[in-house]
This record gives structure tokens, sequence and C-alpha cells, in this order.
């Protein structure tokens, strides 16, 4: 054999190396949204989130809208702690701004929107003695219309805190279409595998999750060049129709309250309808209300996982789960949502 | 617990961004696309209105009245024995700065404020210290800016202590109450819940204080309660606030949210008569997503002369219209059972029924002086529901002399007719607007009526009539101009007899111009010329008629018309040229002309070329002409009257003016001439490669934004080699090529980014 033929069968037995074991290495951390105003852990969340190795938390620190009544963009909901963070994990502020603040707003008002928010985030952060400001998340469901202002914000808040490490979440619209909805100028994104169905059409099974829907985005993925984390819904609602139209959401709903509840009948697999008045987690319903109940069950969320394992070249991936509370921790043991963190191994 | 409310917010903000929709499950809309027919403000009061149905959720006297400042400077007369209207008691409370109330309390004011100053005088040192007090309290308080937390200086401690102090030791009653209710707000903010409640019970409840102010601690003391999870008795305090107070209507009603039965029934265990029930149930029926003839029953039971029950019943079919009158005509019930066609109405239309029962029973148990209210309501279900008949009926046998609700009657009325029209002639058209002109015999301008009354008269014309721009008003038709049109609506106007319909939408193009948007029944009746609306269509004949070249025939046109309307409206000259289009220009000082002048200079031009065939400069000067009124010139508005910002509108037609260009370029001799020439060749065929492959480009402004698109998305070369490639750059070529020496040359290479591009690249 000549050197040429021992050269290229060298190459070749190191490439063959590296592609089997490209992906195996992949980094993984198991992350939660924490979306809940008053923030507090109970014994059994704080185990569960140390039994999965949880190390993030994101924690939705306060909403911007648009309030008609004062004509400006106003913080609502912000955080407030009942109880302390482990000092194990980390806190990522979220900070979630609806489409219609950043219609409202003018381009002239993007640096003070920015300066506020820097500025509010930063309070809450010592007011109750969290980590300082060195990550951010930004949630919003930008258009076409508000992306330039949205990109513009993105891009102050960067300028005005410079070593931060800025996130966006990711719609699969938005990655499928990215030519025109734009990347965002982050560090990072989170791809928010949810919500891909239509809420609004009554005969639409499950809104949450619907895979076929789902896969259709996703060939643009490994193209997307932003690094990728992924975010999993681990949620249920129940969508309350009158009238056949889509009325309200209702949420921290389980299919075992539902089919409990005597004023309710179970019209089919995932569906009841109201034969009695009567108030129902919060809301008051009216006789022949229909709700229908959505979920992400396990085999669902297993297929995602794999559905998305292959797209993501992202070799250190956060993992975020939408989202902590009671219902996670009583709908999905430890030991399942660590079978799906595998499936991205 | 309250985990849910939050997450309530965050997941009601994801439905923000789905295509917004009216529902049944829409409370307030704030733009109609149904027709409003049945008017909450010709059959209720204003004291609810902020609640009407049809109230732009933002927009409303509870928000943005004045009412509470108001109440309060009232009060704070009623106490000073000052009887005239006095803003100086509203200038002290809300307007004067602390540092000016700081320097009343001590004596040494030197402001304006001719109360401040009788109280100095007067030695009224309790009422000046309160006044202070107040305002210190704001800083702890008042929000002004949403984004600040709040102080955290700890200043609110000593401030509640003066209050508590105030609140018990002070001489007067009024002042004393103030000093409690202003504790109560701190301690409240300040989550001293406990203590915010035992300051109102001991203090202000007791007080024998005639006051608003008691309903605005109460209002405190509610939310206090639902912090400190005593739901049911906040809830019941929010709507006790609500039924008495105005002031704080808005904060009461979006505060009261029952969660569960049991809430519910505490919260009715609590109330003390029938009237607070009804309250209670009222304000769950207010949800906007709301079933409310549940709630319009059981207040019916507890009183069937509570007020509520006219404002929910008008609620509830103001509901039912928006989803079965809609405008879009497809989705309309009337029309679709009109044309015999199917719907998925049924669940809503069984409802209507109910609604329409339970209105049928009051009508059978009312006095008969109260029925009519309830009356109209039967009459219009029937409409809703397409029951014509039954509808006119009902209406025919109501007697009442309320003029609203007579003209509530009248509407309806209409509303039945044009529903029921399926033929349309001149008998037709007067009886149909004389109901209209009977409803509102001020001014059918702008009514819901009127566009239901068009809209449905719409679909019986035929193309003999030019209705689009009938309907649509004449802008529509100075966007797409067309000659048959103008001329079937300028013989229209020309006529000696109409119908009132006719008269209205003529009359209506008319006021366009004239400015004159009243269409009462007396203009109806004796306005009789159109002048403006047909001179204004003779114009725009002209106009097309240039655009064809008939050169001659328009100048005839223009003529005719009045001197102030030739010579008036003076645009951009066209026979200039530059290197940039600018469209817009607000900075353009140089010679402005009239249509008139154009089309006489065009014809002097064409004339000039017949006798003269070598005239380069005459070409040279039509070509500028013919470049700068298509839609990519800064004269566009010499040939129309609209321009769009996101197509190639109007006319488009670069091929005229490269012609002259052509013909310049040969014939002349003077090679500055030939370059420029070379260069505005170029800028045609530029534009005919944007219309050809849709670049989108609609420039605007200085030096046009395409470049700057361009550079931005770094594609700039992409289209540049394109446009090079498919053969759009031959003058280009040629002037680099030839002209290269010429000044014109110099002159492009530094101001044109796409030359410059090319010469470098190519």
């Amino acid at each position: 054999m000549n050197i040429n033929n021992k050269k290229l069968l060298l190459i070749l037995f190191i490439t063959s190396l590296l592609l089997s074991t490209c992906g195996k290495h992949r980094q993984t951390h198991v992350c939660f949204f924490y979306w809940q105003q008053n923030f507090t852990l109970s014994s059994k969340q704080l185990k569960y989130l140390e039994k999965l190795n949880t190390d993030k938390l994101y924690l939705k620190f306060f909403d911007v809208d648009w309030d008609e009544t004062v004509k400006d963009a106003v913080p609502l909901a912000k955080i407030h702690f009942k109880t302390g963070v482990p000092a194990d994990i980390d806190i990522i502020p979220c900070v979630f701004i609806t489409n219609r603040a950043l219609e409202k707003i003018t381009s002239h008002d993007i640096p003070l929107m920015a300066q506020r928010i820097v500025t509010l985030l930063k309070t809450l952060q010592n007011t109750y003695n969290i980590n300082h400001l060195s990550k951010l998340q930004v949630d919003c469901d930008w258009t076409l219309s508000t992306k330039q202002k949205y990109f513009a914000l993105l891009n102050q808040i960067k300028s005005l805190e410079g070593q931060l490490t800025l996130s966006a979440t990711i719609r699969l619209h938005q990655v499928k279409y990215s030519d025109t909805t734009g990347i965002p100028p982050v560090d990072k994104g989170v791809l928010m595998f949810y919500n891909m169905a239509d809420l609004d059409d009554i005969q639409t099974d499950n809104s949450i999750i619907d895979l076929s829907a789902g896969r259709d985005y996703l060939d643009d993925l490994p193209d997307y060049p932003l690094q990728i984390d992924i975010a999993l819904p681990a949620f249920s609602w129940a969508v309350l129709l009158r009238f056949d139209k889509v009325t309200k959401l209702i949420h921290n709903v389980t299919l075992d309250m539902l089919e409990k509840m005597t004023q309710f009948e179970q019209i089919a697999k995932k569906r009841f309808k109201v034969k009695q008045s009567c108030y129902f987690n919060g809301y008051y319903l009216y006789k022949d209300d229909i709700l229908r109940y959505e979920d992400v069950e396990m085999p669902v969320l297993r297929e995602a996982a794999g559905m998305l394992a292959s797209k993501i070249r992202n070799q250190d991936l956060n993992i975020i789960f939408f989202h902590l509370n009671t219902y996670l921790i009583e709908e999905y043991s430890y030991e399942e949502l660590e079978s799906i963190i595998n499936r991205f191994h | 617990m309250k985990n849910w409310k939050v997450l309530s917010i965050v997941f009601i903000s994801y439905l923000l961004i789905l295509p917004v929709y009216n529902t049944y499950a829409c409370g307030w809309v704030d733009f109609t696309m149904y027709y409003n027919l049945f008017d909450p403000t010709l059959l209720l009061t204003d004291e609810y209105s902020p609640l009407f149905y049809t109230t732009p959720l933002y927009s409303n006297h509870w928000i943005h009245g004045s009412s509470a400042q108001d109440d309060n400077v009232a009060e704070w007369a009623r106490f000073l024995l000052i009887n005239s209207p006095d803003n100086n008691i509203h200038a002290m409370i809300y307007d004067t700065t602390l540092e000016e109330l700081e320097a009343a309390y001590n004596g040494n004011y030197r402001g304006s404020n001719k109360l401040l100053h009788y109280l100095i005088k007067n030695n009224r040192k309790e009422v000046l210290h309160y006044i202070l007090f107040a305002k210190q309290c704001e800083k702890y308080c008042n929000i002004r800016d949403y984004w600040d937390e709040k102080p955290s200086d700890n200043g609110e401690v000593e401030l509640i202590e003066l209050g508590k102090t105030g609140s018990t030791e002070s001489k007067s009653r009024f002042i004393r109450l103030r000093y409690a209710f202003q504790t109560v707000k701190l301690l409240h903010h300040y989550d001293r819940l406990r203590e915010c409640i035992l300051l109102y019970d001991e203090v202000i409840a007791p007080s024998g204080e005639d006051s608003i102010i008691k309903y605005w601690a109460l209002d405190h003391k509610a939310g206090a309660l639902l912090k400190l999870n005593k739901r049911a008795e906040g809830l019941y305090l929010f709507s006790r606030v609500f039924a008495a107070c105005p002031s704080r209507r808005y904060s009461s009603f979006y505060s009261f949210d029952v969660a569960t039965q049991q809430e519910w029934e505490q919260c009715l265990a609590y109330c003390k008569n029938n009237d607070e029930k009804a309250t209670l149930y009222f304000l769950r029926a207010m949800d906007p997503s709301s079933v409310a003839l549940e709630e319009i029953k059981s207040i019916y039971r507890l009183n069937p002369a509570a007020e509520y029950l006219n404002l929910l019943t008008v609620r509830e079919i103001n509901k039912l219209e928006n989803e079965l009158l809609k405008d879009e005509l497809k989705d309309n019930y009337i029309i679709i059972r009109k044309s015999g066609g199917t719907h998925n109405y049924h669940k809503l239309l069984n409802y209507l029924k109910e609604l329409k029962d339970f209105v049928n029973m009051v009508i059978k148990e009312k006095p008969i002086q109260q029925k009519a209210f309830w009356q109209i309501c039967s009459a219009y279900l029937d409409f809703l529901s397409y029951n014509l008949k039954t509808a006119r009926s009902t209406l025919n046998s109501i007697s009442t002399v309320n003029s609203s609700y007579r003209r509530q009657i009248n509407i309806i009325h209409t509303a039945i007719a044009a529903s029921g029209l399926n033929t349309i002639d001149k008998k037709a058209e007067n009886e149909i607007m004389t109901m209209l002109l009977n409803a509102y015999p001020e001014n059918i301008a702008n009514r819901e009526i009127t566009r239901y009354v068009l809209d449905s008269m719409r679909a019986l014309y035929t193309k003999k009539k030019p209705f689009t721009y009938y309907y649509t008003g004449i802008y529509d038709l100075r966007c797409n101009p067309d000659q048959a049109t103008i001329q079937q609506l300028f013989d229209l106007a020309s006529q000696t007899q109409h119908t009132l319909f006719e008269k209205f939408l003529l009359l209506r193009m008319n006021a366009y111009f004239s400015g004159e948007y009243v269409f009462s029944a007396e203009v109806l009746m004796n306005k009789t010329d159109y002048m403006e609306l047909k001179n204004s269509l003779l114009e725009m004949k002209a106009m097309l008629l240039l655009l064809a070249d008939e050169i001659q025939e328009a100048i005839a046109i223009y003529a005719s018309l009045p001197e102030k309307m030739r010579s008036e409206r003076r645009f951009i000259d066209p026979f200039t040229t530059s290197i940039h289009d600018i469209i817009w220009d607000d900075y353009y000082d140089g010679k402005l002309i009239s249509r008139f002048e154009f089309a006489k200079k065009l014809l002097e031009l064409k004339t000039s070329i017949k006798k003269n065939p070598q005239n380069a400069h005459a070409y040279y000067l039509l070509g500028n002409a013919y470049y700068n009124i298509t839609y990519f010139g800064k004269s566009w508005d010499l040939v129309g009257y609209f321009r769009s910002g996101s197509y190639y509108s109007g006319f488009t037609d670069c091929s005229r003016a490269l012609n002259y260009y052509k013909k310049a370029f040969e014939l002349s001799k003077d090679r500055e001439l030939k370059a420029e020439c070379c260069f505005l060749m170029a800028k045609c065929r530029q534009n005919m490669f944007d219309l050809e492959y849709n670049t989108e480009d609609y420039g605007y402004g200085y030096g046009s934004d395409k470049w700057k698109r361009y550079i931005r998305e770094n594609e700039y070369w992409k289209a540049e080699e394109l446009k090079h490639d498919k053969g759009y750059r031959e003058y280009f070529k040629i002037l680099k090529g030839a002209y290269s020496d010429t000044d014109y040359y110099r002159k492009v290479i530094k101001g044109c980014k796409y030359f410059k591009f090319y010469a470098s690249r190519f």
C-alpha cells in the first residue's frame, strides 16, 4: 500500500471515529420555567429539583403590557419572593413583553423601555437578594410589524448591560419563516415547542402539542443561526367553548378534576359539557358550555424529544420545562422527565 | 390559590396575539364588525354607560372622567362654606406642590392660590396641616410611574402615626375622616392589613360624616380583606362600593372576582337585602363572556324593578346583534335567511328565543307605563331572528312619548324595511329614505342605520348605476378613475329630478369637496345642485384625457372649470429633472405648475416637435414630463390623486419617457445632454425592472430608501447583478463607455450609488 493510500485510510478512520462519537457527549441541563407571581418552593418541589439535578430556574420577573388608561407600557405581575431560592440553582430572570406593547410604543420610546426593564430587574434583584444581572431572557411573540422595535429593544438592553447573556424565546413559525420574521439579536434562543395548533378551531383536539403540525416547522432548525435551547410543555388547561367559540383558558386543571365534577358530563375522551351552571377553578361556567381538556402525555413528549434531538446542534443544551408548579410534579415523575432528557443524549 | 390568576394574566396575553375576533365571548369591542342598531344610549341612562356593550373599553368616564375629583372638591366646598364654583380648591388639593404647602403651613406662601392665602389669613392650621399631610402621603400611595417601586425609606411609618393621631384628635369631624382615609390607604399599600381594617372599623365606619371618602376607604378595606384571604367579605364590600360610589366603580368592578361556589354563597350571606344580592348577580353578569340571562332572571326574582335588568338585557341583545348582524354579509344572519342559505347560529338562536321569552314574560307583568322599553327589546329580538312581521307589529303597538325610545323604534322600523326589500325602484328608494330621515331628521350621516340601509340596498342594484362609488365615496373613484363611471356620475348629477336616495348619495359625494356633511331632511329636500362634484368629475375626466394623449380635449375641459379650481392646486414642475427621485418633497421650493398649465405646455412642446422634429431639447422636456408624472416621479399627482406606499399604483409606464429621451439622445449634439439622457433612460429602465420583478421598492423620501435597504440587508449586489444580467443596464454601459469625460458623468457618479456601483463592478 503506497503512502497516499495510507493517508487516505487514516483520514477515513479518523473521520468515522469522529462521526461515531458525534452527538454522544451532549451536555444536558434540566431546567424549569417558573411563571407564577408569588415565588415559593415547597419541600416536594425542592426534592424534585434536586433529583433532576436542576441547576437553572427561569423565573418570570414581570410582564410588560400596554395600559390604555395611562397610554404607556407598564410592568405587571411583578414577582414576589415568599421563599428563598436554593443556593445551587441559577436564577435567570424572564420578562414577558406583549406584542401589543411593542405595537403601541414608538421607536423613540425604545431606549426608555429598555432602561426601565433593566432598572426594574435590578431593583427586584436587590430587593430579594438574587444574584446580580448576568443573564436575562426576553419572551415576546413578535410579528413583522413589531420586529424592528423588538430587535431595537433587545439591542438597547444589550448596550445597557454589556456583560449580559441575553436570550429570547423563539416560536416555531419564527424558525420556519426566519427570512421574514428575522433573527433576534441575542446570544441564544429558546425554542418553544408548544402552542402549535389552532386554539380557536373547535375541531382542534390539542392546541398545546400536535406533532404532525410541529414536525413541519423543524426542517429549518439545524440551520437556524442561533444557539438554541429547548422549551417543552408540561402543563394542561381546559379550553372553554361557549356557543362554539373559544372563550377562556382555565389553567391548573387535571382530567381527574373534570371527571369529578358532578355538574359536568363527559361527552368525549377529553371533552365535557356543563349540565348545570357552576363555578369551576375560578370561573363561572354556564349550562351547555363545553370544556376541551388539553395536556401533554408522556409518549407525545418522548416523541417530541426524539424529533428535536436530531435537529439541535447545541452540545450544551438546556431543556426547560414549562412550567414548575404542583401540577407538573404530580403528573410527571422525575424518572419520566429524566427519560425525556435522555432522548437528547 | 392566586397562582391561577397570575397564569391567567400570562395566558390571556397569549390570546392577545391571536387574531382579534368578535365572539359572543367578548364584552366591549373597540371596533365594530357588525351593525349596532340597538343603541344603549337611547334606551338607558348615563349612570352605567361605561358598562354598555358598545362603550369603548378604555374610553369612558369612569377612567377618564373627573367625577372623583369633582365629588371631593364639592365636599371641601361644603366644608369650607364656599358657595361658588371655585377652582382654587381643586388646585389646592391636586396641583399645589409639597413645597408650596409646606410654605403655606409655615405662613410664608407666595403662590397665587387664593384659598391657601385665605386659610393662612384665617389661621386654619388644622386644614393646612391635613392638606400638607395628604400631599406627603402621595409619595407612598399614588402611583405616578408604574415602573417605580414603592419607596422603601420607611417614611410611611411616621406618616401612619401622624394619620392615626389626626384621625382621632382633630377637632373637625370632616378632617378626622380624611386623616383616617389617608391612613387606611397607607396601611393597605404597606400591607399592614389588620391595622387597615381596624382603623376603618373603629374610625371611619362609625363616623357620622356623609362622605364619599367612606367608600374610598371601604374600597381599601375590601382589598385588605382579600389579601388576608377573607375573600367573601372583601368581595361583598367591593360590591357595596360599586353600588354606592360612582367614583370608585372602576376599581371595585375589576376587583370583584368570585372564584368558587362557596365564596359566592358566602358573599350572598353577607347581603342585607335583595338589592345587595341583585348587585352581586349584576357584577357576575358583567363578565364579558357571560350568558347573562341566568343572572337577569335571578335579579328579576329578587327585585323586578331593579335598574340592572335593563342594562343587562340591552347588553345581551347587543351581544346577539354582534354575532348575528355582521357587516361581513356572508356571515349576516338576516342576509343568510333572506337568501335561504345555511348557518351555524342555532345555539345562539336558541338563546335568543329564551331571552325573548323572558322579555315577553316581563311585558305581561309590567304596568303599562313601563312596558315600552321591554316591547322595544322584544321587537328587536324578533328582528334579529328574522321575524320581521312580528317585530313590526310589536313596534306599532308601542305607546310612548319618550323621544329616545321613539327614535329607537324608528331605527328598528327602518331596519325591518331595509331587510325586507327584495327589489328596488324609485318608490322604494324614496320610502326607505323617508324612514331613515324620520329616525334622524337632523342628520343621517355616520349613523349605523344609514350604513345598514346603504348596504342592504347595494345588493339589490344592478350594474346600471355606478354604485361602487356611491357607497365608498369619491375617494375610491379618484384612486381608480375610469371614464365610463365618471360620465355616468356626471350625467346623474346633471339630471333635474332625483329620488331622495340619489340625492343623498350625490350629496355625500359632493360633501367631499364642499365640506358640508350635514344630511338633514331639510337639506335633502332643498339642495339641488352638485357643482363641486360635477367640476371634480370633469377634472378627473381631463386628467384621464391627458394620459390618453388627448391633450386638446383636456385643455378644453380645464378651460371650462372655475378659475379658482384651475389655478389653486399647484404641483412640482415636471419639466425639470434630478438624479434622485424624491416623492413627497416637503422642502421643495422650486417652480409650481397647475394641471391646466401643464396641459398647455405639453401641447406647446408637441406642437413644436411637429414643426421642428430635430428639437432635441423639446424631446428632453417631454421625457422629463412623462417620467415625472409616473408613479416614480415627483409630479405623479399631476395626473393622479392617490399613490400607494404598498404597491405600484396609478400611471407606471416609463416607456413614453424612455422614447422621448431616446429621441433627445439621438438628436442632440450636446454631449452633456446626451450623458444626461443616458442616465435618465437608465432610470426608466430601472423602474421597468422594479415593475417586472416586483421588487416592492416603493422608495420614499430623500435619496430613496431602496439603496439604504440594500445596504442594510447586504443584498444590493444581488439585485444589481440581476439588473445587469437581464439587460436593464444598457444605458449605464453607454454612459460609462462614452461619456465619462463629461461634467454630468462626474456629477452622477458622485450622486447616484446605483451608477457608482455599476461603474465599479461592470
